[in-house]
């Protein structure tokens, strides 16, 4: 019944949508009006049931980590069915070694964008710079393992929390969906009736799991979070699977090993939705390219991707220097029924923003052979590049297209010309932020060039500072992560 | 005379003409003779028959007559003489009347029937004797006949009988039997009635192609079960009988070489066996152990090519009785050696479309390239003592070794244009079964009888330092390509370990002649584990610029580690333990002399357990099982004749599952399989109800018809499909909680058929044998990927469908010439396998079948002299190639400038093989 609801609002949005969206601005609105403001209310404390001591903590766990206290992981942590475990902000969880926190149960982590919540490896230096060789990234090296759902974990709530070096392998698997031997993502959702909330985070380095964010059941809200150095021969930074619904909004993700965000339904419950927009997704799909290896045929690894019976709204998302551009795969041009389509019918998209520093990637916009339809509403425009007679799955000549439309971030310089190697050879390793800053520089072509005429996906999650959603950012006006009215990544 | 007929069929006249002109001739005439032995009544086939006065000199043919032509009337002195009996010479009177037919009988040199029994089963004749007097239905192929056929290990023997097909191995042998539709899951492997272990880490069943087959004396398919038997067999049982001792200094060796058409095509891929480590870095090193780059030992990608590579086949059979005939041995070794390749075309099913409903889908089209080294070693031994007349001890002793050392090499092509994809895999496997037997044989009076058995057997595998190497060429401007990239090398080290322990004890009591009480027992305990470590490395140049990598040779490629500490808690690790205890009592009673019934119940207790790498926090990590099964027999033979009988018998037997089915270890993580799959825990052994009924009808002792009728019903038949752990059903779940493995689907699965099995000679010519027809069916849930209003929808429905590898047709026929005057034997061999399924599809109608398949095999051999003889054996003349598909309209038929194979719409090719023929002569030499 959602869907097609869906399908009819990305038409025509019913009023019942318009007064849902209307809210949500209000109330993002507001909270925006107190920063803005300068007040300094302070906010109603959680009050602490169970607190656990700060200092080592492994095995069965449930209560409060305390705010600004200092915790050293030293084994898997286990949560129990129907437990919770709660991060107060500033509370600091060094992992110190190949752990996991397992959780049959729920967990709340919420921090401030002053004080926020950290999971990550005591003093282990990062490695930002274009000429680091990626084999040798502690950011690929899967330190510890992540966060990983079970099919009875009812909400999992991260806001302003870093999640680091995360990808472990696991020994001993003790989830559904898990594997003893396999990868495991950063966070990891099962339950298709949970739900995920991810707001505000940052998440640095994982390996080679389904992605940084595996959701594989249940209700989502992925926005404004901040991805860099997800997978080294495989992993997406958002993967969604059958059993699920939800946005995924203004997240910056940065040099993704296969795509910032891949969408398909491989099982029984089928994928509902997942509204992508406001996106701004830089460099992915190189390592997948230089260390997948083979498998590799061409276009696959790139920025957004719709695999077998994927439904998703797209728009306003900003691509840039991604190997391949939007990937809708299905027959295309090719007749033999190669690849699982994806549900095309109820698959919306429009004014994405592509930006190629290469003749390679030019040439991948539109990829060859699979079912992306060029839309009017792109930019650059198809019809200014793509050939008369051009039909869907062909061969293009993207030379026109090579370092059009620059979309003058306020520091990030364009064309890529840092090594002597060259762009290509350079984004693989280019996919970190620091030092970079991403937001659209006056006079960006991609301001106000944005959609704001689609419905974004219904989801069951609460509004709730700490165990549910705080706010879910409408689609915005300027395409990609950052909007010039200052709304969208904020962190 | 038939001969003549044929012959001289075009006319009546002719044929008239010509009786008319032996008659008119006939100052001389015919003498026709059988040649018997004189206990068993068995034609003495091949027995050397003179007639001293003339110096004339004949052989006794295949349908057991000997016939000398033109003798002139007069006394005559006919000598036969055979191996193993004592020479007879008869006087004849050849009248001018008619042609004379006489009867000699020969006596054996051995004492005793039993001993008799010995030297006459390894003949074929022997054989039928055997199926005709066993308390069981039983097809049998003797020493003799394994001989004289095209084959060479016991695994391509037993798709020759009537009712089996086999399930082959990668390198096109025969490696598990399938009996009566039911494959090895439903069957077991015993020597001498001692079930053995499986070499195999996941399975129970025995690798046929382990045996050499001139090691076995016989091959029994046993397919009703009687109390005294294991029970753990639904479709039959294969029990191979050794080669044993005889009372006099025996000895037979052979040697002979051959090789494979396919390599006169290509070479032989041959891999150096030097520098594998048999042991994986972490059980060098410890499990905190970073592997590095010089752990994994590359040197066996250093593929080179052998052209025209020779296969070595020999033999050596040496026994003798010493201490007054109170010590007996036999020494026996076989050695093949033996390259064997395969060229196969194969497409990746992808997944499924939803519209129209399930309609697969492919990734890619697969040239692979197999080159196969195997080395078979089987030595075995056997020390008989007879402590007294009234007791017997013997100690046998086997080991058995097949290595194989593989390269495979495929080519890749995406159907997405883009890459071309390589891939050589080395693998070098070795398998092991050691067994030693004590067997005692003790009558304390003419009443009471008792044999016992006390057996160790350890079958084990290893597979070493496998390595899969991965490379790629781009596509950048088509039809350019790049340079040869390195891509990744995983890498696998696997061994396992399955030990018996057992005691068998029978006690026979017979208080009258017509009536018999056998009871007894069986324990077995079963020692399990199973090891798997793999890694993972990836290319890298050193040079982040410069990431991709040339490949230039293994000894030039670096990697780097993905997982340095290897994956030693997967699901493949695993140790269990089985013990099983059975008792049984079983009275023969024999009703006026025609009328044989054997009854009797046996009951089984099994206990199994398993500990697996599963965490603790879930379920399933440890699990321990325990059922006892009560199973009653009941077997009539009813004797028409002397040479008919109607046979008719139930019983109840059992499956037990692997050890390795019951553990919910997952096992999936490739993601785009769309189940995890995994071992279950709530899997119910198989249970069945037998019913057979067969008409034997022995003409003489080469010319029979046996037609048989049987009927199986199989509660808890173990079957591949989706479920839950939690026993909930698979509709709308957490994709999480739906597994892909071993369950007992909610309905039984039934099995009938109808065997016939036909001998007939004629002189020098022969024509044998065998068909089968099997219908099975069993329901199972697969899912339907589809539409509902524009949306995919997935649901879970049954499909009935035969078992697996169950084809309704299966057959065999035999031209077999036999000349003893000339020495010749042949027999022109062809097996048909009839279209069965090949793999279980988890989705609704797009099971994998196997096209029905024809070979034709011929042998060979020339007695040169008393001693020496040679041989040819020659495999799929006809050069078949094995075909699979899916029965569903073949999308791929458009494809761009056409696929290969794929021009039938109505279904699509998934594999193709071709083995090509193989050659193999020699010389044989007997004592």
């Amino acid at each position: 019944m959602k869907q097609r609801d869906l399908k009819r609002n990305a038409r025509r949005p019913s009023p019942k949508l318009l007064l849902y969206a209307g809210m949500t601005c209000l109330l993002f609105a507001a909270a925006s009006c107190s920063k803005s403001g300068g007040n300094n209310v302070s906010q109603a404390q959680r009050q602490v049931a169970n607190a656990v001591k700060p200092g080592n903590v492994s095995g069965t766990v449930k209560g409060t980590f305390l705010q600004d206290s200092t915790y050293f992981v030293t084994g898997d942590i286990i949560v129990n069915k129907g437990d919770t475990i709660v991060f107060q902000p500033g509370a600091k969880i060094y992992i110190t070694g190949n752990y996991n926190f397992w959780l049959h149960g729920n967990i709340s982590s919420v921090g401030t964008k002053s004080d926020p919540v950290w999971f990550t490896v005591q003093n282990q230096q990062k490695f930002d710079n274009p000429s680091e060789d990626p084999l040798q990234d502690p950011a690929y090296k899967g330190l510890w393992g992540g966060f990983q759902g079970d099919s009875t974990t009812s909400f999992m709530v991260f806001k302003y929390t870093h999640i680091e070096f995360t990808g472990g392998i696991y020994g001993s698997a003790q989830t559904d969906g898990t594997v003893n031997g396999g990868y495991s993502p950063a966070i990891g959702a099962f339950n298709i009736n949970g739900f995920l909330d991810v707001e505000d985070c940052w998440f640095y380095g994982c390996i080679d799991g389904k992605a940084a964010l595996a959701i594989e059941g249940g209700n989502y809200n992925v926005m404004r979070n901040i991805f860099e150095k997800v997978g080294i021969v495989g992993s997406e930074c958002v993967v969604v699977n059958s059993g699920t619904t939800g946005n995924i909004a203004y997240n910056l993700m940065m040099g993704g090993c296969s795509n910032g965000i891949k969408v398909w339904s491989k099982g029984t419950t089928y994928q509902d939705s997942c509204v992508a927009y406001n996106n701004t997704i830089l460099n992915c799909g190189y390592r997948r390219y230089f260390y997948g290896g083979a498998g590799n045929s061409l276009g696959r690894g790139g920025s957004i991707d719709i695999e077998q019976n994927g439904k998703a709204l797209i728009y306003n998302n900003l691509l840039v220097n991604d190997r391949v551009g939007l990937r809708v795969v299905g027959t295309g041009t090719y007749e033999g029924n190669a690849l699982v389509v994806a549900d095309t019918a109820h698959l919306y998209y429009g004014n994405n923003y592509n930006y190629s520093d290469s003749l390679v990637m030019a040439d991948q916009i539109y990829p060859p052979g699979l079912l992306t339809k060029p839309m009017s509403t792109d930019i650059p425009s198809p019809s200014s590049y793509l050939p008369v007679g051009y039909a869907l799955g062909d061969n293009y000549d993207g030379t026109a297209v090579v370092g059009v439309g620059n979309p003058k971030f306020v520091n990030y310089s364009l064309p890529i010309n840092l090594t002597a190697a060259g762009a290509y050879a350079t984004l693989d390793r280019l996919a970190y932020v620091t030092g970079f800053d991403f937001h659209l520089a006056s006079g960006s072509p991609a301001i106000g060039k944005g959609t704001t005429s689609f419905s974004i996906a219904k989801t069951n999650i609460p509004m709730d500072p700490n165990f549910g959603a705080t706010a879910v950012t409408p689609p915005g006006a300027d395409i990609g992560c950052y909007q010039s009215n200052g709304t969208g990544l904020g962190n | 005379m038939f001969a003549y007929l044929f012959q001289g069929s075009q006319k009546i006249l002719t044929i008239t003409l010509l009786l008319l002109g032996i008659h008119l001739a006939g100052f001389s005439q015919a003498l026709k003779g059988k040649v018997n032995d004189g206990l068993t009544g068995e034609s003495l086939v091949g027995a050397n028959v003179l007639v001293r006065e003339t110096g004339q000199q004949t052989f006794v043919e295949l349908d057991g007559y000997f016939r000398i032509r033109e003798l002139k009337p007069g006394s005559y002195t006919v000598v036969v003489s055979y191996t193993g009996y004592t020479t007879i010479e008869q006087p004849v009177k050849i009248t001018a009347q008619k042609p004379q037919t006489i009867l000699i009988q020969l006596t054996a040199e051995a004492k005793s029937l039993e001993e008799a029994a010995v030297t006459t089963d390894k003949r074929e004749s022997g054989a039928r004797k055997l199926e005709m007097n066993a308390p069981q239905l039983v097809n049998v192929v003797s020493a003799k006949a394994i001989e004289l056929s095209p084959d060479i290990a016991v695994g391509n023997v037993v798709q020759r009988i009537s009712g089996v097909s086999v399930q082959r191995s990668s390198s096109g042998d025969g490696r598990y039997a399938i009996i009566r539709g039911l494959d090895n899951r439903y069957n077991y492997t015993s020597i001498g009635g001692v079930i053995l272990p499986s070499p195999d880490p996941t399975q129970r069943s025995v690798p046929l192609d382990m045996f050499p087959a001139d090691m076995v004396q016989r091959i029994e398919i046993v397919k009703s079960l009687t109390p005294d038997m294991e029970a753990n067999a639904i479709g039959g049982a294969t029990n191979l009988v050794m080669k044993e001792g005889s009372r006099h200094f025996n000895l037979s060796a052979d040697l002979s070489l051959g090789g494979s058409s396919v390599f006169t095509q290509r070479s032989f891929s041959e891999t150096p066996r030097t520098g594998i480590d048999f042991k994986s870095p972490t059980e060098r090193h410890g499990t905190d152990y970073a592997a590095k780059p010089a752990d994994i030992p590359v040197t066996p990608m250093n593929f080179h090519k052998v052209q025209y590579p020779v296969d070595i086949v020999g033999g050596l059979t040496i026994s003798d009785r010493l201490l007054h005939h109170k010590l007996g041995y036999t020494f026996g070794a076989g050695y093949i050696r033996e390259y064997r390749g395969g060229n196969t075309l194969y497409y990746l099913q992808n997944g499924v479309n939803n519209n129209p409903p399930n309609s697969p889908i492919f990734s890619q089209s697969e040239h692979r390239q197999y080159s196969f080294l195997q080395s078979r070693l089987g030595l075995q031994g056997m020390l008989s003592y007879d402590l007294s007349p009234k007791h017997s001890i013997d100690l046998y002793g086997l080991f058995l070794q097949l290595d194989n050392n593989q390269h495979s090499h495929y080519d890749v092509s995406p159907f997405i244009p883009g890459e071309i994809d390589y891939y050589d895999r080395f693998v070098f496997d070795r398998k092991n079964m050691s067994h030693l037997a004590l067997n005692g044989h003790d009558k304390f009076s003419n009443r009471l009888t008792a044999t016992w058995t006390l057996s160790y057997a350890e079958a084990k595998s290893t597979t070493p330092n496998q390595l899969d190497l991965f490379t790629y060429k781009e596509v950048t401007y088509y039809p350019n390509y790049s340079p040869l990239y390195v891509d990744n090398l995983p890498s696998v080290w696997q061994h396992s370990d399955d030990k018996d322990l057992s005691g068998y004890l029978n006690l026979t009591y017979q208080p009258a002649k017509d009536l018999t009480f056998t009871a007894g027992g069986l324990y077995r305990h079963k020692d399990r584990n199973s090891y798997y470590n793999d890694y993972t490395e990836i290319s890298t140049t050193g040079d982040a610029n410069q990431p991709l990598q040339p490949y230039t040779g293994i000894d030039n490629a670096k990697f780097v580690f993905l997982n340095p500490y290897g994956d030693t808690t997967n699901e493949n690790n695993y140790t269990a333990h089985e013990r099983i205890s059975a008792g049984y009592a079983e009275a023969k009673l024999i009703l006026a002399q025609k009328m044989q019934v054997i009854g009797g119940v046996r009951v089984e207790n099994t206990s199994q357990n398993y500990t697996s790498m599963i965490s603790t926090a879930l379920i399933g990590k440890t699990g321990s099982f325990n059922y006892t099964d009560i199973l009653p027999g009941l077997h009539l033979k009813y004797n028409l004749t002397d040479r008919q009988d109607l046979r008719l018998s139930y019983f109840a037997s059992i499956s037990r599952p692997n050890l390795y089915d019951l553990i919910p270890s997952s096992n999936n993580t490739d993601l785009s399989s769309l189940y995890t799959t995994s071992g279950n825990y709530n899997l119910k052994h198989s249970t069945a109800n037998n019913i057979d009924f067969r008409y034997d009808n022995f003409f003489s002792t080469t010319d029979y018809i046996m037609v048989g009728l049987f009927y199986k019903m199989i509660t808890n038949p173990i079957e591949y499909a989706t479920f839950t752990l939690d026993g909930s059903s698979v509709t709308q779940q957490n994709n999480t909680s739906i597994r892909y493995g071993p369950t007992n689907p909610g309905s039984n699965a039934t099995n009938y058929g109808f065997e016939l099995v036909a001998s007939k000679f004629i002189g020098k010519f022969g024509l044998m044998g065998n068909y089968s027809y099997t219908h099975s069916t069993i329901t199972t849930l697969k899912q339907l990927s589809g539409e509902t209003g524009g949306y995919p929808t997935t649901t879970f429905i049954d499909q009935t469908r035969p078992l697996q590898g169950q084809a309704d047709h299966i057959g065999n026929l035999s031209f077999l010439f036999k000349d003893s005057r000339s020495g010749w034997d042949a027999q022109l061999s062809f097996v048909y396998t009839g279209k069965r399924i090949a793999i279980v599809s988890p989705f609704y109608g797009l099971d994998i079948w196997q096209r029905a398949s024809a070979q034709l095999d011929f042998s060979a051999t020339k007695k040169l002299s008393r001693h020496f003889s040679v041989f040819l054996k020659a495999t799929n003349l006809l050069n078949s190639r094995l075909y699979q598909d899916i029965d569903h309209a073949n999308g791929l038929t458009s494809y761009k400038g056409g696929l290969e194979g794929q021009s039938n719409p109505n279904r699509i090719l998934i594999q193709r093989d071709a083995y090509g023929q193989t050659v193999l002569g020699g010389v044989k030499y007997k004592f």
